[in-house]
């Protein structure tokens, strides 16, 4: 009797769709960049085949606005030479002098970097910020 | 207790309800999985398309009928597109997200299920929730149809085992009555032998027992009738040389006179027992047969007493017209008359009356009337109500031979005690045997 009582639980149970755990899929893809409109820096999606850590963030940043984003009014003052960038903690050394930086362009590293905390500028012998992101 | 039949069918039936549940849950839950796991993997498939193509980020594009979404910006919600709220996204999926992993749940929120999708890219978190009610409602039907096909199929089962069992205690059914017709002394019965199963044998060991039994007993009843027969020459001349002693015993004197009634009464007495006997064996071999005549039976009463002159014995005799064996009836009359008044008290009465349907005949004695011990085997053959007297003027078979008679009928007759003594009851159909 207590054997049918269990199954019979059991059917009852098993019926219908329920809730469930967190199921992990495979690593998310794709990058964040921040590029300036209208005058304010935003963040704007970037589709990467791979997991993409802040350093390759950064590096999609240097090479600037794709044709895509130009045309939706995106530009950015981060130069081309500002590449390669290396990011440690919340440190961002540059191969340029970081003086030459607008405060926009920092912005735009300081959020694209995604550092816990404000971000400080290394460069050309100089240093800048510390600089947050806004938002 | 419960029958057989009965037992078999709550077997079949529960075999049939488990096979049912097993396959038919079996069936609902795999094709459940599947469904689910289809539409799923569709979903995050298609949230991550969404996600990737998407150039600024903005919820509402996750959003539409079916699908809410909402964007975080380092846990804030970003732009204004958001259709999902933050507090229906679990907190374990959030954990899951931030680890870096695409990763989705089903959560359920007011009675329906929603499969919450998330991915995190850098600082922002992307999620978007998917209604599962079309899945819930195919899953519905699914367990619907699973439910109809096992209650149908047992419902099948149930009949099929009915029919089964039948069919299997067909024989056991036939069996039993075989044996109960057997037991009432119908030697002559016998089973169908159907197939070669264990049933079969049993059908065929019960034939075999039937008619070895119907041989041993036809065997001893046709050494009785050889034996009375072969006893019928020598009794034949016996009975004519007790003539000549009868003509001559008056002509003797002392022992010699005693000797030769003593033969001549003891020769007739074994020629009775022996032509009893003949009408026993006629009886047991199935040869008695019927001579049915139109008759008046006051008449025939009246004309058995007159032959055997029996002038004492009283009658109340109704005018009964009825199609007997006039032989026969003769032959049970003269043998209850003859019983009342060897064992009871005079007078005797003979009523006969007519019922519709039935002629009656109660032949009554006033004796003591019949212990009731003896009730039971008073038309027994050769049974001796009173052991301490050995022997009785009759054959000991008169009452067994009435009996038969009666039987032939398709009549009864039965021995009951009445006010004064023995009442001997003979119901006989008036319009012969049906």
């Amino acid at each position: 009797m207590r054997r049918l009582v269990v199954a019979v639980v059991l059917l009852v149970t098993g019926c219908g769709v329920r809730p469930t755990d967190p199921i992990a899929g495979s690593p998310a893809t794709g990058a964040l960049v921040f590029l300036v409109r209208n005058d304010a820096v935003e963040p704007v999606l970037r589709a990467t085949r791979h997991q993409t850590d802040p350093s390759a963030a950064l590096r999609l940043l240097a090479e600037g606005p794709s044709e895509v984003e130009q045309a939706n009014g995106y530009r950015s003052e981060v130069p081309r030479e500002a590449e390669p960038m290396t990011i440690e903690d919340t440190t961002v050394t540059l191969p340029i002098d970081v003086t030459t930086l607008s405060t926009v362009a920092m912005t735009q590293i300081a959020c694209t970097a995604a550092a816990p905390g404000p971000v400080t500028l290394r460069g050309g012998g100089h240093t800048r910020g510390p600089v947050g992101c806004p938002g | 207790m419960r029958s057989l039949r009965t037992r078999l069918l709550i077997a079949f039936v529960l075999l049939g309800a488990v096979t049912a549940a097993a396959v038919a849950g079996a069936m609902y839950v795999r094709a459940r999985n599947v469904l689910l796991e289809g539409a799923q993997v569709a979903a995050v498939r298609a949230f991550t398309e969404k996600v990737m193509t998407m150039t600024v980020p903005d919820a509402g594009e996750l959003s539409d009928r079916d699908d809410s979404g909402v964007i975080l910006y380092r846990g804030r919600p970003y732009g204004d597109g958001n259709s999902l709220r933050v507090e229906d996204i679990p907190f374990e999926l959030r954990d899951k997200v931030r680890t870096g992993l695409v990763a989705w749940q089903r959560t359920a929120r007011g009675g329906q299920v929603e499969l919450v999708i998330g991915m995190r890219v850098a600082d922002m978190e992307i999620y978007g929730a998917r209604s599962l009610l079309p899945e819930q409602e195919s899953i519905g039907e699914l367990a619907r149809v699973a439910w109809v096909v096992a209650v149908g199929s047992l419902a099948l089962g149930g009949l099929l085992a009915w029919f089964a069992a039948r069919s299997v205690l067909r024989p056991v059914r036939e069996l039993r009555e075989a044996a109960r017709r057997l037991g009432e002394g119908d030697l002559r019965t016998r089973v169908r032998v159907r197939g070669a199963d264990e049933l079969a044998g049993v059908a065929h060991t019960f034939n075999a027992t039937a008619a070895a039994l119907e041989k041993q007993v036809s065997d001893a009843r046709r050494f009785v009738a050889d034996v009375s027969h072969e006893l019928r020459t020598p009794l034949a001349a016996m009975t004519a040389v007790t003539d000549v002693l009868d003509e001559e015993a008056p002509h003797l004197n002392g022992d010699a006179r005693t000797a030769a009634g003593l033969v001549s009464q003891e020769t007739r007495n074994l020629t009775r027992l022996v032509d009893d006997l003949m009408e026993v064996s006629r009886f047991d071999s199935g040869a008695a047969a019927l001579e049915l005549e139109e008759i008046d039976v006051a008449d025939a009463v009246l004309a058995t007493l007159r032959a055997r002159r029996w002038s004492d014995v009283v009658t109340e005799l109704l005018p009964v017209r009825a199609r007997v064996d006039p032989r026969r009836l003769d032959v049970i009359v003269a043998n209850l008359v003859g019983n009342a008044q060897r064992h009871g008290s005079p007078p005797v009465t003979v009523v006969l009356r007519g019922e519709p349907g039935w002629l009656v005949i109660q032949v009554t004695d006033h004796g003591p009337g019949l212990d009731p011990a003896v009730l039971p085997h008073v038309f027994d053959r050769f049974y001796k109500a009173d052991t301490a007297r050995p022997r009785s003027e009759g054959s000991g078979l008169g009452l067994a031979i009435a009996w038969e008679n009666a039987r032939l009928h398709r009549g009864t007759l039965e021995a009951g005690n009445g006010r004064e003594g023995a009442v001997f009851t003979l119901r006989l159909p008036s319009g012969g045997p049906p």
